[in-house]
């Protein structure tokens, strides 16, 4: 996923200046921001920076609204996306559906808050996954050093230099999916064949960030007391490479989401038997079908990058308020 | 030297109808924040005169670099404004100056040096290039004129090998001799006055020696009035004609060198006194600090701003207005005190008491 | 010193490139599918051709074995003939041309429209051009290249007529549109990038300096800070030259353009292995090369960097 790389070069060190313990001193140099009644905490204040943003209450409230309907659809809908009438193809939006009808009468309404399920398992497993795997990869890379660290390196720079997309195309044609896979499988898929392609990029944000804590006086200081390597890192150099990861993750989620649904577009992501917005959004994007009946991609597209959008700019806005560069 | 002095200095010091040098007035600057508008300089008023190195002493905070840079016109604004006073350049007040003839100025009249010359120089710029700079801009030199210039500059603040070093990066200098390039640059134009903000804090001890006197050495041979900014008692009492106490952006006292040594007449300035090593203290012997911090200047006490931590206090201190800087009556020439109590017996006593307790 | 380094660095791509390459080979290899299926009409090729076009191909070689010959040819700049009897090296060099121009026009995008955006946010920060960029930008990086590129084909080919529906001759006029699809993503990100790091560098304590040595306004944003800030984003857009090529299968399949991305996505559906491994070699390549090419620039603009 190289789009983010340079964005994330430029911000790791703003990142890694906000974790760290002593970015307090940022604030005093040049005399020009006051002195602090009481020493509180980079984390509080950027609560406080955040509280105050009205784009920070947007975005958090969007990104829980799609999980709620990705939990629990019926919620929403009584209608069953499945349940379609080649009677009401392609019906405009009405009282009766909101949304209108599809191709084949299904209800798009239905079939829109329906699909919000595999885009935000999709989103959120891949985040999880890559996190987990990059995370603890660059750890130990970071950590240890030496050549542990040049082969993980090097294994990172193979997967980093197949463009995500492509790698995911590949490796879909690879296993592909039949009509009768189980659902969570399908999703366990492309969760791990994103994650594969997906893993470098927290990989060398993590490395980065532990190798930057690691020679912090109050890391040396634990190690000269003869801190546990492996309690080190779990209490005193993993938090604070923490926030970069936890971040540039929210970030990738939404990019993940996209991912899955230009695979599902190309036609090797999810079968159409699945309820997605990326296979609705492939069908309503034939070029007669956008002129003649535009609401059959409107509201899947819309539905899609509102909630991209959503966990990019929850991820953006935490960065910002963590930045003391940017206030 | 007297070889470069010829060259490059020329000052024309016939024209001087003006009182001082330069004449800061009821100076007024604050910072509009998300959190609140912070009083940073709350009316200070001081004066240089021609050829003279006034010290602005203070606890980081008290807004001496502020004032520095609302002399200078280069506080970052927003969240920076100033508010209210004067700054009198040879009579003419540079407050009221359109900007760019503002900007003129600074250079050929008044320049300054920052505390940390790392990140006060361009890193991605040669060094011979960021000084030659000046001349290309303000004197509209060419090339290779500016180029003998800097290296001329450089040579004058004893950077060895000036000329193969012209072209090298910030980053490939000591920090000594960064601030060494600085000082080059803030003397390359000739000004009437240098302000030094903490030229010296981010070096080693021998190096501070070497640009303190480097400063100096240049003061004489360039006729400059010099602001120090300092927070370092030591540096003050050695090169210092005058020194002005700032405390919560306000001056507390302003005075001659050796009289405040001798009797310091604030409770601030003798608690700062107080502070400093002495050496006949006894060993083993606790060394006074002042209690408490500086006021926050979003919530700045009733009162004089330093009561809270001024042993001294009475009910006149923590309420009403704050103490305005006056002339010390009794014949003591040149200096002033902003304090309620300033001829009460008690102070005068400890302040004596704090006197002698200075770096000689 | 540079010389030096890039000949390190030179060396050190050499396992990543090896890495890679076994990678999409192996994944070439393994994709399902018969390679002789419909090669006899509607019949089941007979055993024997199967037999036959196996061993021609070396498909009955171990996989290692199969890797390590496809290497050696490759260094002799031989990427195999595929099932069609045509040489890869040919099927690219028709195609290359094509997603070429389609990544500069993105680039060029990507310079003119991110660096003048991202400028002029940062240095009007807080003002209506700011939240516009910043907005806009949102946007974009929002919406997935798939619908903006039907929508923009609908829009701007086919009810404006401002540009070309499809692209099938890949001039460069008709490569325009498809160009600044394929790049707004990246183009939304330079500007953003740009933006922060010029409002960084704004307050950047040399920029102070300049103001103190009487530069003007304009000449301490223009010079002193300006070249600070474009580092990152030079960065980025060599960077994002490699992830086009991803890009490029979707945009180039919107505007039934016929380049690499859509070599690829057809060799994928033909299960035609020789050509997928040699497009994304070449990709590979291409990437890693642009990698080289921005750390260099990077160190000239950033003396700071060593490499020592």
């Amino acid at each position: 996923m190289s789009d983010y790389l340079g964005r994330k070069k430029a911000t790791r060190e703003a990142l890694l200046e906000a974790t760290d313990p002593t970015a307090g001193d940022i604030l005093e140099s040049g005399e020009t921001e006051q002195r602090k009644e009481s020493a509180r905490s980079l984390g509080a204040d950027a609560w406080d920076v955040m509280r105050r943003r009205p784009l920070f209450w947007v975005a958090a409230l969007l990104a829980l609204f799609f999980i709620i309907v990705a939990a629990a659809p019926q919620l929403f809908t009584s209608v069953d996306p499945r349940s379609c009438d080649l009677a009401y193809s392609r019906l405009k939006p009405s009282l009766k559906a909101i949304f209108g009808y599809d191709m084949q009468g299904c209800n798009i309404f239905a079939r829109t808050v329906y699909g919000a399920r595999a885009s935000i398992l999709v989103g959120m497993g891949t985040a999880l996954f890559a996190a987990l795997l990059g995370g603890v990869l660059g750890t130990i890379a970071g950590y240890l050093g030496g050549w542990v660290d040049a082969v993980l390196s090097r294994l990172a720079d193979i997967f980093f230099a197949i463009p995500l997309l492509l790698g995911a195309i590949v490796v879909m044609a690879v296993l592909p999916i039949t009509l009768d896979t189980p659902y969570l499988v399908v999703i366990f898929r492309i969760v791990l064949v994103l994650g594969i392609f997906g893993w470098p990029n927290i990989f060398r944000l993590m490395r980065a960030s532990v190798i930057q804590v690691k020679p912090a006086e109050f890391v040396q200081a634990a190690r000269a007391l003869g801190a546990n390597p492996l309690r080190l890192i779990s209490s005193h150099i993993v938090p604070n490479a923490l926030t970069p990861l936890i971040v540039v993750s929210t970030i990738d989620l939404g990019t993940y989401i996209a991912t899955e649904a230009t695979l599902s577009f190309l036609g090797v992501g999810l079968p159409r038997t699945i309820v997605s917005w990326g296979a609705d959004i492939s069908a309503a994007s034939a070029l007669g079908l956008i002129r003649n009946a535009p609401h059959m991609l409107l509201f899947p597209a819309a539905a899609l990058c509102l909630t991209v959008l959503a966990f990019i700019m929850l991820g953006e806005v935490v960065r910002d308020a963590l930045d003391p560069k940017l206030r | 030297m007297t070889t470069h002095s010829v060259t490059l200095t020329a000052k024309d010091r016939k024209t001087a109808e003006f009182e001082h040098l330069l004449d800061v007035r009821d100076l007024q600057v604050e910072f509009r924040m998300r959190s609140g508008v912070a009083k940073a300089i709350n009316g200070v008023s001081f004066h240089l005169d021609d050829r003279e190195t006034l010290a602005i002493l203070g606890e980081s905070g008290s807004g001496k670099s502020v004032t520095a840079q609302a002399i200078m016109g280069i506080l970052d604004t927003p969240p920076g404004y100033v508010t209210g006073g004067q700054v009198l350049f040879q009579g003419a007040d540079m407050l009221a100056m359109p900007t760019k003839q503002r900007a003129r100025m600074r250079g050929p009249k008044i320049s300054m040096i920052f505390q940390d010359a790392l990140s006060a120089l361009n890193p991605v710029f040669p060094v011979g290039w960021q000084i030659a700079e000046m001349f290309r801009i303000h004197r509209k030199m060419n090339k290779s004129d500016s180029m003998q210039q800097a290296i001329r500059l450089m040579e004058r603040v004893h950077i060895p090998g000036a000329k193969e070093r012209y072209k090298a990066y910030p980053h490939q200098f000591s920090g000594g001799m960064r601030q060494r390039i600085m000082i080059a640059m803030a003397i390359a134009l000739d000004p009437w006055i240098l302000i030094a903000d903490e030229p010296t804090t981010a070096l080693d001890v021998t190096v501070q020696a070497q640009i303190m006197d480097l400063l100096k050495e240049l003061q004489d041979e360039f006729g400059m009035g010099l602001i120090l900014i300092t927070h370092d008692l030591g540096v003050v009492a050695n090169v210092a004609d005058r020194i002005a106490v700032m405390y919560a952006g306000r001056l507390m006292e302003v005075a001659p060198v050796e009289p405040l040594y001798a009797q310091p007449r604030h409770p601030y300035t003798i608690g700062l006194l107080e502070s400093v090593p002495r050496l006949d203290s006894k060993l083993g012997e606790t060394l006074p600090a002042i209690g408490g911090l500086p006021p926050n200047l979003l919530a700045m006490p009733d009162g004089c701003p330093f009561n809270p931590r001024c042993r001294f206090a009475t009910d006149q201190c923590r309420h009403g207005a704050p103490p305005t800087l006056v002339d010390l009556a009794n014949n003591e020439i040149g200096r002033q005190a902003a304090c309620w109590r300033v001829d009460d017996a008690d102070v005068t006593t400890e302040g004596r008491l704090a006197a002698g307790g200075g770096q000689e | 010193m540079m010389g030096k380094y890039v000949v390190r660095r030179l060396l050190m791509m050499i396992p990543t490139f090896l890495g890679a390459t076994l990678l999409i080979y192996f994944l070439a290899y393994a994709m399902p599918g018969d390679p002789t299926a419909g090669r006899c009409g509607d019949r089941q090729c007979p055993p024997s051709y199967v037999a036959w076009f196996r061993a021609h191909y070396g498909l009955d070689k171990p996989f290692l074995e199969q890797y390590w010959m496809y290497i050696q040819n490759l260094f002799r700049g031989d990427l195999g003939v595929n099932y069609y009897q045509n040489t890869v090296v040919h099927e690219l060099a028709i195609r290359y041309p094509t997603t070429i121009k389609l990544a500069v026009i993105a680039v060029l995008c990507e310079i003119i429209i991110g660096m003048a955006a991202g400028i002029l946010a940062g240095i009007s920060k807080g003002k209506f051009i700011d939240s516009l960029v910043t907005v806009s930008t949102l946007v974009v990086i929002a919406i997935p290249v798939f619908v903006l590129g039907s929508l923009a084909q609908m829009v701007f080919g086919i009810k404006l007529k401002w540009f070309a529906v499809t692209a099938g001759d890949g001039t460069w006029r008709q490569l325009l549109l498809p160009g600044l699809v394929l790049g707004s993503l990246y183009i939304a990100y330079v500007a953003r990038l740009t933006r922060t790091n010029l409002i960084e560098n704004l307050r950047a304590d040399y920029v102070r300096t300049a103001k103190a040595k009487g530069m003007s306004t304009t000449r301490a944003f223009g010079v002193h800070a300006l070249r600070n800030s474009l580092v990152p984003s030079i960065t980025y857009i060599g960077a994002s030259f490699g992830g086009m090529m991803g890009g490029a299968i979707v945009t180039e399949r919107i505007f039934n353009i016929n380049g690499i991305g859509g070599l690829i996505w057809r060799s994928i559906n033909q299960r035609d292995g020789t050509t997928l491994v040699g497009a994304v070699v070449v990709l590979v390549l291409i990437y890693m090369f642009m990698t080289l090419i921005v750390d260099i620039i990077y160190s000239w603009l950033d003396p700071r960097i060593s490499h020592e």
